[in-house]
C-alpha cells in the first residue's frame, strides 16, 4: 500500500532569544529545535519521545505556528504552509527566496529538465512556475491567505497536556467545543447544538452536560472535552502534546483507548508527543527519539524496539522501570550527569558528554541523521555499539 | 516475616481534614508494618491517601488535618502520644523524609550546605566546622560532583536531579532508621530517575535503613519494593509481598491497575481500563469504595464494607470476592 504523506517537516529550527540588560539586548539563543525533519503518513501515529528540554513540545507548537519557526519548511497536504502566519512582508520575502528566485536560477541552468530532480511540493510549484511563470506561481502562493490560514487550522489541531488550564473556566462546555465550528461557519443555530452533542457523546461525555462549566468535570472528563474540541473541525492531523501525562493511571488507559478508537473512526493522523516511552510504544506506528533539539533515531515501532541503534535510545529504554518484579535484575544502563543546556549544546554529537560508548570523533564531528535500513534513521557515528536486552 | 520485629507499625490510622465543604476522610483505617532494612511500597492514585499517611507518621499535617485515631508504634513508642518536643527529636533524626519536588521542599534563600548542616548541628551537637565537613562528605556520597563548591550554592543553581540528591543527603545526614520517600522521582526525567533509584538502593543497603516508597508508578514499585500496600480512597485494599501482588493480585483494583499500564516489555493489543473516575473524598461510595468501578461487584458490595482478609500467607485483600480473581493473569 502506498503511504500518503499528510505532513512533512524539513529542517525545522526554532531558536528563542535570551534577552538581558536594560535595553533587552539579545545575549544568546536557546536552541530548542535545531534541524528536525520527518514525515507523517495518513492514518498513522508518529510518536515523538524525549526528556524535558529535548524540544518535543516546541516541535508541536511550531508545527501549529503557536511559535513562528526560525527556519525550515512545514508542508501540509502538499502545500507549503510555512509562510501562512508570517507578517505580509516577511511572507513575501519568504516566497521570493524559497521559490521565485530559486526557480529562476534553476530555469536558467536547466530549463524543464530541473523537474526531474525536484519532488514533492517543489516539483508541484515548479510545474506551476513553468506553466504560469513567476507571477502565476506568486499569485497562487500569496492569494487567499485568510482562507489558507483557516484551512490550516481546520486541518491541524492539538490536544494539550493539562486539562485544567487548557479549557477556559468561564466558558460552558458547549461553547468551548462549538467555538471552532462557529468560527469556521460549519454550522448555525440548532445545528451547532446537534454537532456538539454528537462530538461529546463520541468522547464519552453525556451530551446533556454541555451546559456545565469545566470545573464540574474530573481530569479525565476534561481531557475528553479537550479531545472533542480538537475533533470539532474534523482535522486531518491531531498533535497530542503529553495528552495523558497529567492523568491518573486508571484514567490514562481510558483516554489512550478513546484516542485509538477515534483514530480508527475518523481516520485521524496523530503526532503523539510524550516523555513516556511505554505510552509512546503502545500508541505509535513509528517513533522519533529526540535529544537536545535533534532527532537521534527514527524508525517503525517494531524496528526501534527490536533493533535500537542509537546509544541514547538504548539507555532510555533500559532506564524505564518495568512493572514486573521478576525483571528487576536486568542490566541497566545508567547515564551519567544531566542533559546539557540547549543554550550551549556540546560540540560534535550532542549526546557525547553522556554517551557510554563515545569516541574522539564524537566530540568533534556532528553525525547526520542517515537511513541505515529502509525506514530506520539514526544519527550516530557508531550505531548499534551499545547493546541491551531486557 | 513472622518472627522479625517490625520497626514501625501503623494500626488503624484515621486522618481526617476538616474543610469548608465537609470532612475529608483522607486516611480511613490504614494499617501496615515496616520491618528493618526492607522497602515497603505504597502505591495509589491521586487522592488515595498515600501522602497523608506519610505526613501522619511524621506528624506534619496542616491545621485542618487531624489524626482521629490509631497508633503509630516506632521502636515500642506510640508517636501519636509524644509531645511536640519529643517528636522533633525523632523527625529528621530517626525518621527522615524526602519529597517529590525538591525545588519546593528546599529553602531557596539558604545554601545547600546550610540546610544540610542545620539537621546535623541540631541532632548531633557538633560544631559548624565539623558539620560542614560532614555535609561535604554527604554530598560526595550522593554523587554530587565538586561537593566543596556545591555546598555553598543555592538550590536554584542545581539541576532537578542534583537537588533531589541534595535532599537525599540532607535526609541521610543523621543516619535515620526509616526513610520515607514521597514520589521522589516523579518530577524527574527517566534517565535521572534511574540514577536516583539506583542511588537510593545503594544507600539503603549501606545504611541498613527501612524505606517507605510512596508512588503512583507500578514500575518504580516493581523495581524497588519488597512488600507493597495498594491504597484506594483512604484504604489499603491489598497488602503483600511484591511478587505476589504483581503476579497474583487478589483485589480487583490492583488487577485493573496492573492491566491498564502500557508496557515496554510485553505486546498489548488494547489496554484494559478501569471505568469511571477516582471517587470524591468528600463523598466516598457506600459499602466497598471501589464497587462503582469494579467489574466483579455484586449487590453485597454496595451495602457492606469488606474487611481485610488474609487470602494467602501474608497477603491481604479488602474484597469479598477475591476468589473471582484466582486464575486471572495480568497481561
Amino acid at each position: 500500500m502506498e503511504k500518503r504523506t499528510v505532513l512533512k517537516v524539513e529542517n525545522l529550527v526554532k531558536h528563542f532569544p535570551i534577552k538581558a540588560g536594560v535595553f533587552k539586548r539579545t545575549v544568546g539563543w536557546v536552541k530548542a529545535v535545531d534541524g528536525v525533519s520527518f514525515e507523517v503518513y495518513e492514518g498513522e501515529t508518529l510518536g515523538l519521545v524525549g526528556e524535558s528540554g529535548c524540544g518535543k513540545t516546541t516541535v508541536g507548537m511550531t508545527l501549529l505556528r503557536l511559535y513562528e519557526p526560525t527556519s525550515g519548511r512545514i508542508i501540509v497536504e502538499d502545500e507549503d504552509t510555512t509562510y501562512y502566519f508570517m507578517p505580509m512582508l516577511k511572507a513575501k520575502s519568504y516566497i521570493k527566496k524559497t521559490y521565485l528566485d530559486r526557480f529562476e536560477r534553476l530555469y536558467r541552468e536547466k530549463k524543464e529538465r530541473a523537474l526531474e530532480e525536484l519532488n514533492g511540493v517543489d516539483k508541484k510549484y515548479y510545474e506551476m512556475f513553468l506553466n504560469g511563470g513567476k507571477s502565476g506561481l506568486y499569485r497562487y502562493l500569496i492569494s487567499n491567505m485568510q482562507e489558507k490560514r483557516k484551512a490550516f487550522r481546520r486541518n491541524v489541531q492539538i490536544i494539550f497536556q493539562d486539562p485544567y488550564s487548557s479549557l477556559d473556566p468561564r466558558m460552558r462546555v458547549k461553547n468551548i467545543v462549538a467555538e471552532g465550528i462557529k468560527a469556521h461557519g460549519l454550522a448555525r443555530g440548532e445545528e451547532v447544538v446537534r454537532k456538539v452533542s454528537e462530538l461529546l457523546s463520541g468522547v464519552g461525555i453525556i451530551p446533556e452536560h454541555m451546559y456545565r462549566f469545566p470545573h464540574e468535570f474530573s481530569g479525565g472528563q476534561r481531557q475528553r472535552i479537550g479531545i472533542a474540541r480538537a475533533l470539532a473541525l474534523q482535522p486531518k492531523v491531531v498533535i497530542a502534546d503529553e495528552a495523558v501525562a497529567a492523568l491518573d493511571v486508571s484514567i490514562r488507559s481510558q483516554i489512550i483507548n478513546l484516542m485509538e478508537e477515534l483514530q480508527e473512526r475518523h481516520k485521524l493522523t496523530y503526532i503523539f508527543i510524550s516523555h513516556d516511552l511505554s505510552v509512546v510504544k503502545h500508541v505509535s506506528d513509528r517513533i522519533a527519539v529526540m535529544y537536545l533539539g535533534k532527532i537521534v533515531e527514527l524508525a517503525s515501532k517494531k524496528e526501534l524496539f527490536e533493533n535500537p541503534l542509537h546509544p541514547y535510545t538504548v539507555a532510555l529504554m533500559s532506564a524505564i522501570p518495568v512493572p514486573d518484579p521478576d525483571k528487576r535484575n536486568k542490566r541497566r544502563i545508567i547515564l551519567q550527569g544531566d542533559v546539557p543546556s540547549p543554550i550551549n549544546p556540546p560540540k560534535g554529537c550532542r549526546f557525547h558528554t553522556r554517551c557510554p560508548v563515545a569516541k574522539e570523533i564524537c566530540s568533534e564531528k556532528e553525525p547526520q541523521l542517515v537511513e541505515v535500513k529502509p525506514g530506520h534513521f539514526v544519527s550516530c557515528h557508531f550505531p548499534g555499539s551499545l547493546g541491551w536486552k531486557s | 516475616m513472622g518472627d522479625r520485629e517490625p520497626i514501625l507499625q501503623v494500626k488503624n490510622l484515621k486522618t481526617y481534614f476538616y474543610t469548608e465543604d465537609g470532612v475529608v476522610k483522607a486516611v480511613d483505617g490504614v494499617s501496615f508494618e515496616l520491618y528493618p532494612g526492607e522497602t515497603l511500597g505504597i502505591v495509589g492514585e491521586s487522592g488515595s491517601g498515600k501522602s497523608v499517611t506519610s505526613l501522619s507518621i511524621m506528624r506534619l499535617l496542616d491545621e485542618r488535618g487531624r489524626i482521629e485515631s490509631g497508633e503509630i508504634i516506632f521502636k515500642g513508642r506510640d508517636l501519636l502520644k509524644l509531645s511536640e518536643n519529643e517528636m522533633r527529636k525523632i523527625r529528621g533524626n530517626e525518621i527522615a523524609m524526602i519529597f517529590q519536588e525538591p525545588m519546593v521542599a528546599l529553602n531557596p534563600v539558604y545554601t545547600i550546605g546550610d540546610q544540610i548542616m542545620e539537621a546535623i548541628i541540631l541532632h548531633q551537637g557538633v560544631d559548624e566546622k565539623k558539620a560542614r565537613e560532614m555535609a561535604i562528605d554527604l554530598l560526595r556520597k550522593v554523587g554530587i560532583p565538586e561537593p566543596e563548591k556545591r555546598v555553598d550554592q543555592y538550590p536554584h543553581q542545581l539541576s532537578g536531579g542534583m537537588r533531589q540528591r541534595a535532599m537525599i543527603a540532607m535526609a541521610l545526614s543523621c543516619r535515620p532508621s526509616i526513610l520515607i520517600a514521597d514520589e521522589p522521582t516523579t518530577a524527574l526525567d527517566v534517565t535521572i530517575q534511574a540514577q536516583i533509584l539506583d542511588l537510593m538502593k545503594e544507600l539503603q543497603e549501606e545504611y541498613g535503613m527501612a524505606l517507605i516508597m510512596i508512588t503512583h508508578d507500578m514500575g518504580v514499585i516493581a523495581e524497588i519494593a519488597d512488600r507493597v500496600a495498594v491504597m484506594y480512597a483512604g484504604h489499603v485494599v491489598e497488602y503483600g509481598e511484591v511478587h505476589e501482588i504483581f503476579k497474583k493480585p487478589r483485589h480487583p483494583y490492583t488487577y485493573g491497575l496492573l492491566s491498564s499500564i502500557p508496557r515496554l516489555d510485553v505486546e498489548q493489543e488494547k489496554l484494559k481500563s478501569i471505568p469511571g473516575t477516582v471517587p470524591d473524598p468528600l463523598n466516598f461510595p457506600s459499602g466497598c469504595r471501589f464497587h462503582p468501578r469494579c467489574e466483579f461487584a455484586e449487590d453485597r458490595c454496595k451495602e457492606e464494607e469488606p474487611e481485610m482478609v488474609e487470602v494467602l500467607p501474608d497477603h491481604y485483600s479488602r474484597c469479598f470476592f477475591w476468589k473471582k480473581l484466582e486464575g486471572l493473569e495480568v497481561k
